[in-house]
């Protein structure tokens, strides 16, 4: 899987649900925005290795 | 995961909504809270302070959606490869939304930008002060002020000022700010300050930013690294994750107790700054200390 987040990009292993990559990474749900194919997801999706998923965090620096 | 109101896919969670039904709930509940609270009378004239960030931005394009007046304040306080980049995109947007624009510069207004004050101490203190100080003089000629703060800067703010023991600060917090409430503030001729999003949380933000295309650029600020604001936001996610729906009891929860205590601090006697002219509780704004304390530390270090 391909994830991209906070401007990079990196290759893990890994399948199953949205939260369990969230568990997986060690980021808090409530301040990400998960998404697939430029599509948002919910936590309960399940995701293959072979998606490419964009994490955004939702947290402003400002 | 599937929307509670129909059968397409959801794309938020608490509660299951999809992408027409989260914009629904997401202007009504912006709508509600401008009823509720009073902040906005139909035809009264907007301005909306702008950073060129998520939040100002959907603020400035859910208000137009709902039909109101809006323009955008926006302030360039002078921080390099920071604020540049965000006022590029809002010029964008706002073009792209027909949207009127006007921006300040802190270095025509003052003198110096908040990068000449770094290593001064209490960089964001000075630089909020300053903005809030400027957005409150260009939008004297508006009826309202409306800016983007939402659910988790509330909490924040809520959480910071109960720690500091600033509780009568604390007590203040509500969809209507200042100095002054909304009564006091148009009975003594200041320019109401409202927060159309206060019961919304960041995620929603920029779930409805995404949803509608709204510009949201990646850039933090270089001072904020160090603030406790933002050492509070991890705790305060991870809260909301145990416990679904948590920042926004505990604000609802607030809202019932702070009339009574903001009672308990009696009633605020307007003042006016006698140098500014702006809003104040003392003699001489916060503002315009901070704005003459580092311009003499500026002179005593050339």
């Amino acid at each position: 899987m391909i994830i991209a987040i906070d401007g990079g990009k990196r290759r893990i292993s890994f399948s199953g649900t949205v939260r369990g990559l969230l568990e997986h990474l060690s980021l808090s749900p409530s301040s990400v925005v998960v998404m697939r194919e430029g599509e948002i997801v919910t936590l309960d999706e399940s995701l293959n290795n072979d998606d490419e998923v964009v994490i955004m965090s939702v947290l402003s620096g400002g | 995961m599937r929307c509670i109101h129909c059968s397409e896919k959801a794309v938020f969670e608490t509660p299951p909504l999809c992408k027409s039904h989260f914009s629904e709930y997401f202007e009504r509940t912006v709508l509600r809270t401008i009823n509720d609270f009073k902040l906005i009378r139909k035809g009264e004239n907007l301005a909306v302070a702008s950073s060129g960030g998520k939040d100002s931005n959907v603020l400035l394009f859910v208000l137009k959606k709902l039909g109101f007046k809006v323009t955008a304040l926006a302030i360039n306080e002078g921080i390099g490869g920071y604020r540049s980049l965000l006022l590029d995109s809002l010029r964008k947007f706002c073009l792209q939304q027909e949207i009127p624009l006007k921006i300040y510069d802190f270095r025509e207004e003052y003198g110096f930008g908040t990068d000449d004050i770094a290593g001064h101490g209490g960089v964001c203190r000075r630089c909020g002060t300053l903005r809030r100080r400027l957005i409150n003089i260009k939008a004297a000629s508006f009826d309202v002020i409306a800016t983007g703060h939402n659910l988790d800067d509330e909490l924040q703010s809520l959480m910071m000022n109960i720690v500091k023991n600033n509780h009568e600060v604390a007590a203040r917090i509500g969809p209507s700010s200042g100095v002054f409430n909304s009564q006091e503030a148009a009975r003594y001729g200041f320019t109401r300050r409202v927060k159309p999003l206060f019961f919304l949380s960041e995620k929603e933000v920029v779930i409805y930013a995404l949803l509608n295309r709204i510009p949201m650029i990646n850039a933090s600020c270089p001072y904020s690294s160090s603030s406790m604001r933002r050492h509070l936001k991890i705790p305060i996610s991870r809260m909301e994750d145990e416990s679904p729906g948590i920042k926004r009891r505990i604000i609802r929860g607030f809202m019932k107790i702070s009339g009574p205590l903001k009672k308990s601090y009696g009633s605020s006697r307007p003042n006016r700054c006698v140098i500014c002219g702006q809003p104040s509780k003392s003699r001489i704004c916060s503002a315009c200390r901070i704005a003459s304390e580092i311009e003499e530390k500026l002179a005593n270090s050339h």
